[in-house]
């Protein structure tokens, strides 16, 4: 008969062959390699302090006939470490979801089980196909103050682990990230670019839940963010974007009353409108022009690049210093 | 109470007591005329920004309370009769009548207690917790605005509000003092809860259509 033998890594193994008596001759072999009669103790294979690579099939042959007498498949592996579980509602009013992972492989099949309780009630945690490790409830109530407990509790062959988790109603409220987020130049304005996005659509009804949103961006040049909370409407315009630069902007999103932000949204890039071909000036100096030319003048763009702490390095003196030359023979030619 | 819901009414505004009685089919027409739809919205949109701030200013006063009255935020807190409970089953589903009743039942219940646990503090710390004092009557002010609000949508929706029965809350089973502080913990959690649901509520009532209140049914699968 062939069965399954599962062991604990480090465990000292003896199999026995069959029915065949200790004095018996005969041979085993591990997936079809015959093991050294260093290994036997009689007609017993034993096998000290076992690791994963031994794991595999293994067969106990009558010696002159070699009839088979035994075969067994030894999974080595070991008992679950404590489990780590987490809820959450991305779907709020509607339900939550609980996930859950082994912080270390146990390396033999392991099964779940999750009970939540709430008031005296248990509820049913109904398993998502994918992923396996996962289960979602409905609410039976909403606005309780009493918290839900949850105990997920994982065994195998070996062992059994336990964790529990418990938690209001609010506290496990987080949207997914906003969606088809979208950051646009505005036309003829050198600072501004338009961001639009959408709701998340796991979260069922905006409307009577409504979410507020935090963005964030930053020219790619520099690390700091700027952040902008929104507490209604899908779009903002930022209107102090250095003039030329590439952004990077990313959203957030967190139900007005509950709960906690979401992860940020993937990131888009994009940036400002700017006139072509592209004039190196400072506003002072556009200004100076300006006042002097006539009414047709189109002043150029302005760049940060001459602004204090918008570019550091050696570079942007150079730079400044020639746009300041040009704009003074300008000048000169409109006087 | 009367006279703090007077003097928060909006400036020209009838006192409640003034109302003309109206029929009933009278009723249904003023309440879905045009008007009656934009102070109704009117009305939502500003009980929303005042649960909204309620529920900030409870929250406040928790930790307060909590820190004041030497006890552990984390203790759990038994129901307590008389105290309402906000949470709700197929919430989803109430009309927009039935969510207002409910709402008022409850903050009619809270003007009571917070006005009993305002004594109580008075009685118990005097003068020595003026702070605590304060935000209990802060909040108090509140609630109370909250239900002269409600009681204003219940007109709008045709059907006057309720008489308010009895003059407060059961009364009590003589509680050690330990157990009034308890009580008083299961008051502002279930308000700060309240506070949370009223908002929803009225966002429900504030949507345009047909029995304003019934919201997308949950039983679809996630």
């Amino acid at each position: 008969d062939s069965h399954i033998q599962y062991e604990r890594v480090g465990a000292d193994v003896t199999m026995k062959c069959g029915s065949m008596d200790w004095d018996a001759a005969v041979t085993w072999t591990a997936n079809g390699t015959d093991i050294d009669e260093s290994h036997l103790n009689g007609s017993y294979l034993i096998l000290k302090n076992v690791d994963l690579t031994q794991s595999g099939q293994y067969s106990c042959y009558e010696g002159s006939s070699w009839h088979l007498k035994y075969q067994t498949y030894l999974r080595v592996g070991m008992p679950p470490k404590e489990p780590v579980l987490m809820c959450r509602s991305n779907n709020y009013p509607k339900g939550f979801y609980c996930s859950w992972h082994l912080s270390a492989p146990t390396y033999i099949p392991n099964s779940f089980n999750i009970s939540v309780i709430h008031v005296t009630r248990e509820m049913v945690c109904e398993k998502d196909v994918f992923p396996k490790n996962r289960c979602h409830i409905r609410y039976l109530q909403l606005f309780s103050t009493v918290k839900y407990k949850v105990t997920l509790t994982v065994t195998n062959a070996l062992g059994k682990n336990s964790t529990t988790v418990t938690f209001d109603e609010f506290a496990i409220v987080k949207p997914d990230p906003p969606e088809s987020v979208v950051a646009k130049p505005v036309p003829n304005n050198p600072r501004r670019l338009e961001v639009s996005w959408q709701n998340p659509s796991s979260w069922p009804d905006p409307e009577s839940f409504p979410l507020k949103f935090f963005l964030r961006y930053r020219p790619l040049i520099l690390d700091q963010w700027q952040h902008v909370e929104l507490s209604d409407g899908t779009s903002h315009t930022i209107t102090d974007a250095y003039a030329g630069k590439e952004y990077i902007i990313q959203v957030a999103a967190k139900d007005n009353d509950i709960g906690t932000w979401s992860d940020w949204s993937v990131a888009v890039h994009a940036t400002p409108w700017t006139e072509e071909p592209k004039h190196l000036t400072t506003e002072a100096q556009v200004t100076e022009t300006t006042s002097a030319s006539t009414s047709s003048f189109m002043p150029p763009p302005t760049t940060k690049i001459c602004d204090k702490g918008a570019v550091v390095g050696s570079g942007a003196v150079a730079v400044c210093w020639t746009a300041g030359l040009v704009l003074a023979a300008y000048g000169v030619l409109f006087i | 109470m009367h006279q703090l819901s007077k003097g928060l009414s909006s400036p020209g505004r009838r006192r409640a007591g003034s109302w003309v009685p109206m029929t009933a089919a009278w009723a249904m027409a003023a309440a879905d005329s045009p008007s009656a739809a934009l102070r109704r919205r009117d009305l939502c949109s500003r009980g929303i920004r005042l649960a909204g701030k309620m529920r900030s200013d409870v929250v406040d006063l928790l930790d307060t309370y909590v820190e004041r009255q030497g006890l552990d935020a984390s203790a759990s807190v038994a129901a307590v009769e008389g105290v309402p409970v906000a949470a709700a089953e197929r919430w989803d589903e109430q009309t927009g009548t039935q969510r207002l009743l409910e709402n008022l039942a409850a903050y009619r219940a809270f003007r009571a207690l917070l006005a009993q646990m305002l004594e109580e503090q008075r009685e118990q710390l005097g003068e020595a917790d003026a702070a605590l004092g304060r935000a209990l009557a802060a909040v108090l002010l509140q609630v109370s605005a909250f239900t002269y609000h409600l009681e204003e949508l219940l007109r709008l929706e045709s059907r006057g509000p309720p008489s308010e029965e009895g003059a407060g809350p059961p009364p009590l089973p003589h509680l050690g003092l330990f157990e009034r502080k308890l009580r008083g913990l299961g008051v502002l959690r279930e308000l700060a809860q309240w506070a949370v649901r009223s908002a929803r509520d009225l966002r429900q009532l504030a949507k345009p259509g047909p029995g304003s209140g019934s919201a997308p049914s949950l039983a679809e699968s996630p």
